[in-house]
C-alpha cells in the first residue's frame, strides 16, 4: 500500500515533464509526450501490480525512488533532446520488463548466486569482447556496435562482478581473513586485476574506479578488515601513479581537474561549460527550459546532472542527492535484514555500486573529482545503464523480500 | 558483517554530504563570480534580452545607455573615444570590458534580489531592466583629458585626494565603442598602439623623477632635519665604481632646490643614507608591491625587496629608474596622498548603484587605503613640490591665482625618447584635485606633460568643491 501511495510522486514528475513538453513549441511533435506519459504510467503502476499479484514482499521505497529518478531524467532528456526522449522511453520500458523478470524469475536469489565462476567468466568475456571489437566513443572504447544498435557491456560487467563477489566472498570469508589464504586470494585478485586491466585498456577509467571501489567495499564488509581496504587503496594509488606516467590522456584529465581555465576552449571545455551551468542555476535554478545547458557536450548522458543543476538550481541538485541517500538507506537496510551472508553482500554491493557511480559522476561534472565519463544511474540517457540499473534494483528487491519472509 | 556494513553506510552518507556542501559552494557562494566569467556563453543571450542600466557621470550626464531599435537593443556611448577604456563596452560579438564588464551583474539586473524581480518582470511580459551606475567621473573633464592627449600614446588620471574619487581616467590612443565591429576590424588590420589597453591602470612605466617625492618621504621620515640640510652636487655620484649623473652639476642645493631642479645626485644620496630597507618600506606604504583596489583591474607598482637591492640599484630606483615600475593611476594616488597629509584614500569610480526607480542599492563610503607618511613630512614635500611649479622644472603647470604643486619626470626607457611625466595637485593650501600625466616617449616632463596637467587641474578644481 505504501508503494502505491509513493508512486504518485514519480507520476506527478512525469506529468509535469509531459506538460512542459506539450506546452513548449516544437517539442511535442517530435516525440509525442502524451503517449510516452501513458505508456510509462502503465509501466510504473503495472510493475507495482505485478509485485502485488505475485506476492513479492520487497522494500516498498526502492521502486518509487528509482522511478522518481527516472522521471526526472526523462523530463530533462525530453527538454534537452527530443530525439533521444522517445528512445529513452523505449529503454525505460525494456528496463521495467527486465526488472519484472528479475523479481519474478530471480526471486530466489540464493539459487542464482550458485554460479560465481560463470558470472566471472561472462564478465571477463564481455570485457575482452569490448577490447577486441569495441567502438571508441568520446575517448572510451567501451561500446559494442551491432548495426545501428550500440551498447555498453561494462554496465552488465559491474553487476556480474557483484554477483561473483557476493558468493565468493561469503564462502571464502574465513579463509581470506586467515593469513594462509593464498588459495582464496589468488583467484580473487586475479579476477579483479584482469577486469581493471581490460577497462584501463579501453580507457574507461570511471568504470574501473567504480569496480575497484565496489570490490574494496564488499571486501571490507565481508572481512571487516580495514587494512585490506587500505592496502587496496595503496595499490590503487600506485596504479594511478603508474598510469599517470604511461597515458598522456590521463595527465590531460588530471590537469583539467586541477585547473580547467587555461584549456577552457580545448580539453577543459566540457568541465568549464558544466561549471557555468551550475553557476547559472544558483540557489533555485533558472526554471525548466529557461537555462542553456545545451552548451555542454554530452549533456543528456554524463552531464545531465549539470543541466539539472542549472535549471533546478542547488535545490534540485540536493533533491537528487537526497534521492540517492534514501536509495542507499533502503538498500543497506535490505542488506542488514538479509537472511544470509550472500544476500547481505549482494545487497550491500549493489547499493554501493549504484550510489557510488552516482557520486562519481556528480562529483566529476561539478569538478569535485576528476571527470570520468559514466552515467548517472536511473537518470542519464543510455539504454545499457538503465537496464543494468533496474536489474540491480530488482536484485535488491529480491534480497529485501527474502529478509521480510525470514522475519515472518 | 553488520558492523562493517553500518560503517560503509556512514561512508556513503558522508560522500554525499561532501558533494552537497561542495555544490552549495560552487552554485551559491562562488556562483556569481563563475557566471560572469567572460567565456560563459550564457552572457551573450542575456545581453541581447536585457536592458542594461544607464551609466552617468557625477553631474548625471549619460556615459552609456541602451536604446531600443527595430533590430533589437543597442548600447550607446555619448562620450565615444574619450572614455572608451574605462566605461568599456558590452557586445554580443566582442564580449565586454571596462566597467560594463566589471558591473555586468548590476547593469543586467541579475545580482541578488534584482534577479528574482527581473524574472517576475519577464514572466509578466515586461522588459527586465538592470540597475544604473552613477560614477565619480566628470564627463567634461574626461573629454578634456582625452583631447589633451591628442592621439599620442599616454594617459591622464585625475583624483579627488580627499576621497579617492576618480574624476578622469583617460587613455590614448582609443577606439570608438559606438562602432565596435568597424573598430575591431581596424585594430586587427593595423595592430600597434594598443587602443583597447587602458594605459591609466594597465600601462606599466618607470616613474622617473616623479618618484622623488617618495624618496623624500623615506629620507624625511627617518630624519626631518633633511629638510633643512645642504647637499653638494658635482654632477655625478659614484657608487661602487659606477657613476650616476645629473644633466649638469647643481652645486650646493637645499632640499627644496633639489626637488625644484630634480637633482638625481641628491635623491640618490638620500636613499643611500636611509638604506634599502627604509626606502622599500616607505615605497610599500605608498602602495608599491600592493594590489591597488579599484573596480577595474589595476597592475600593481613594483620594486624589488630590499634584500635583493645593492647600492647601485637602490640609487637608481631612488630616482625612478631601473627596476621600479608603476601605473599612471598609482602615481596620481601618490600625489593625492601627499596632498592629503599622507593619507592615501582608496580609489573608486562607481559612486553608487541605483535601481531604475532611483532607489539607491549601494553607495560608496570613502575609506583610507594606506597611511603613507606623517602630516609633517607631507607638508614639507608639498612645499618643495610647490617650488617645482613656481620656480623649478614644472613651471608650465603654473595657474594664475592658484597655488599648484607638482613634480616632473622624464623616464628613460629602452623604447626611445624619455616618457614625459607630471604629477601634481592644487590648490596647495587645501588640495581638491590631484593629477598624473604621462606621454609615452614624449620627452621632457616639464615641457610635454606639465602643460597638460595645468589644463586638467584648472578644470578639475572647478568640478569639485
Amino acid at each position: 500500500m505504501r508503494e502505491f501511495t509513493l508512486l504518485i510522486w514519480p507520476s506527478l514528475i512525469l506529468g509535469a515533464g509531459c506538460a512542459y513538453a506539450l506546452l513548449s513549441p516544437g517539442q511535442g511533435v517530435l516525440w509525442r509526450p502524451g503517449y510516452a506519459l501513458t505508456f510509462l504510467l502503465i509501466g510504473f503502476w503495472g510493475t507495482h501490480l505485478v509485485l502485488q499479484a505475485t506476492g513479492h514482499r520487497g522494500d516498498e521505497y526502492l521502486l518509487p525512488l528509482a522511478f522518481c529518478l527516472t522521471a526526472i531524467g526523462l523530463t530533462f532528456i525530453g527538454r534537452l533532446d527530443a530525439h533521444l526522449a522517445w528512445r529513452q522511453v523505449t529503454w525505460t520500458a525494456i528496463a521495467i520488463l527486465a526488472l519484472i523478470v528479475t523479481v519474478t524469475a530471480g526471486r530466489d536469489y540464493q539459487r542464482w548466486l550458485q554460479y560465481p565462476y560463470f558470472y566471472l567468466t561472462l564478465g571477463l568475456f564481455f570485457l575482452v569482447l569490448t577490447v577486441i571489437l569495441g567502438t571508441r566513443i568520446s575517448g572510451a572504447k567501451s561500446w559494442l556496435t551491432l548495426g545501428s544498435f550500440q551498447m555498453q557491456p561494462v554496465e552488465a560487467v559491474k553487476i556480474l562482478m557483484v554477483l561473483f563477489l557476493a558468493n565468493f566472498l561469503e564462502i571464502k570469508r574465513e579463509l581470506l581473513s586467515a593469513r594462509a589464504g593464498v588459495a582464496a586470494w589468488g583467484p580473487l585478485l586475479l579476477a579483479v586485476a584482469l577486469a581493471l586491466l581490460f577497462l584501463v585498456i579501453q580507457r574507461d577509467l570511471g568504470s574501473a574506479l567504480i569496480i575497484l571501489t565496489t570490490f574494496l567495499a564488499m571486501l571490507y564488509v565481508a572481512t571487516q578488515r580495514l587494512r585490506f581496504v587500505l592496502g587496496g587503496g595503496l595499490i590503487f594509488a600506485f596504479g594511478v601513479l603508474a598510469a599517470y606516467h604511461l597515458f598522456p590522456y590521463l595527465r590531460v584529465r588530471f590537469g583539467v581537474w586541477l585547473n580547467p581555465w587555461p584549456v577552457a576552449q580545448a580539453a577543459g571545455y566540457q568541465v568549464v561549460q558544466g561549471l557555468f551551468a551550475f553557476a547559472g542555476g544558483g540557489l533555485l535554478g533558472t526554471g525548466l527550459g529557461l537555462g542553456q545547458p545545451e552548451f555542454i557536450p554530452a549533456v543528456a548522458t554524463d552531464f545531465i546532472f549539470a543541466a539539472i543543476g542549472e535549471e533546478l538550481g542547488l535545490a534540485g541538485g540536493l533533491a537528487i542527492i537526497c534521492l540517492y541517500i534514501l536509495l542507499a538507506y533502503r538498500g543497506y537496510r535490505a542488506a542488514l535484514r538479509a537472511p544470509d551472508g550472500e544476500g547481505l553482500l549482494l545487497a550491500a554491493g549493489l547499493t554501493f555500486l549504484l550510489t557510488f557511480q552516482a557520486f562519481v559522476i556528480m562529483a566529476g561534472v561539478s569538478k569535485l573529482l576528476p571527470l570520468t565519463g559514466v552515467t548517472l544511474p536511473f537518470v542519464s540517457y543510455g539504454g545499457s545503464s538503465l537496464v543494468a540499473s533496474y536489474i540491480a534494483l530488482g536484485l535488491l528487491l529480491n534480497v529485501s523480500a527474502a529478509g521480510w519472509n525470514e522475519q515472518r | 558483517m553488520n558492523r562493517s556494513l553500518q560503517k560503509l553506510a556512514v561512508v556513503t552518507l558522508l560522500m554525499f554530504l561532501i558533494l552537497a556542501g561542495y555544490l552549495g559552494y560552487i552554485q551559491v557562494i562562488k556562483g556569481e563570480e563563475l557566471f560572469f566569467h567572460p567565456q560563459n556563453p550564457r552572457l551573450a543571450r542575456l545581453e541581447s534580452e536585457r536592458m542594461r542600466g544607464v551609466i552617468t557621470d557625477r553631474q548625471g550626464k549619460i556615459l552609456a545607455r541602451t536604446v531600443k531599435e527595430k533590430e533589437g537593443l543597442r548600447r550607446e556611448y555619448p562620450l565615444g573615444e574619450a572614455a572608451a577604456q574605462v566605461i568599456g563596452y558590452a557586445s554580443n560579438r566582442f564580449g565586454s570590458s571596462g566597467l560594463e564588464a566589471a558591473y555586468a551583474g548590476e547593469l543586467l539586473g541579475i545580482k541578488g534580489w534584482a534577479r528574482f524581480k527581473n524574472l517576475a518582470a519577464q514572466l509578466a511580459g515586461r522588459q527586465p531592466r538592470g540597475a544604473d551606475l552613477s560614477l565619480t567621473l566628470d564627463a567634461d573633464l574626461q573629454d578634456l583629458a582625452y583631447r589633451l592627449l591628442a592621439g599620442r600614446r599616454g594617459a591622464i588620471v585625475a583624483l579627488d585626494p580627499r576621497t579617492g574619487a576618480v574624476l578622469a581616467l583617460a587613455s590614448s590612443p582609443s577606439f570608438n565603442p559606438n562602432n565596435l565591429a568597424g573598430e575591431m576590424a581596424r585594430i586587427a588590420a593595423r595592430p600597434g598602439g594598443s587602443p583597447l589597453l587602458n594605459r591609466a591602470i594597465q600601462g606599466v612605466y618607470p616613474p622617473g623623477s616623479t618618484l622623488k617625492p617618495v624618496t623624500a618621504a623615506a629620507a624625511l621620515g627617518a630624519n626631518t632635519a633633511v629638510a633643512g640640510g645642504k647637499f653638494v652636487c658635482p654632477g655625478f655620484l659614484e657608487v661602487n665604481g659606477r657613476r650616476l649623473h645629473c644633466p649638469h652639476p647643481h652645486g650646493t642645493v637645499d632640499f627644496s632646490q633639489a626637488m625644484m631642479y630634480s637633482c638625481n645626485v641628491t635623491f640618490a644620496k638620500m636613499a643611500l643614507e636611509v638604506g634599502g630597507e627604509n626606502f622599500v618600506r616607505t615605497a610599500e606604504s605608498f602602495g608599491f608591491n600592493q594590489e591597488i583596489p579599484l573596480e577595474l583591474p589595476v597592475l600593481p607598482g613594483r620594486l624589488p625587496p630590499s634584500s635583493k637591492l645593492n647600492a647601485n640599484e637602490l640609487a637608481e630606483i631612488a630616482i625612478g629608474q631601473g627596476e621600479v615600475t608603476t601605473t599612471p593611476l598609482h602615481m596620481a594616488l601618490i600625489a593625492a596622498a601627499i596632498a592629503n597629509d599622507g593619507l592615501m584614500m582608496r580609489p573608486f569610480i562607481v559612486e553608487s548603484v541605483k535601481a531604475f526607480n532611483g532607489r539607491v542599492i549601494w553607495q560608496v563610503k570613502p575609506r583610507v587605503w594606506r597611511v603613507t607618511t606623517g602630516a609633517e613630512v607631507a607638508k614639507i614635500i608639498r612645499r618643495a613640490m610647490e617650488a617645482v611649479v613656481a620656480r623649478g622644472t614644472g613651471q608650465a603647470a603654473e595657474l594664475p591665482g592658484v597655488r599648484v604643486a607638482g613634480k616632473t619626470g622624464s623616464a628613460q626607457n629602452p623604447q626611445g625618447k624619455a616618457h614625459a611625466w607630471f604629477i601634481g595637485f592644487a590648490p596647495v593650501e587645501a588640495p581638491r584635485a590631484a593629477v598624473a600625466v604621462i606621454i609615452e616617449n614624449g620627452g621632457a616632463g616639464g615641457e610635454v606633460a606639465a602643460p597638460l596637467a595645468r589644463e586638467v587641474l584648472a578644470k578639475a578644481i572647478g568640478v569639485v568643491d
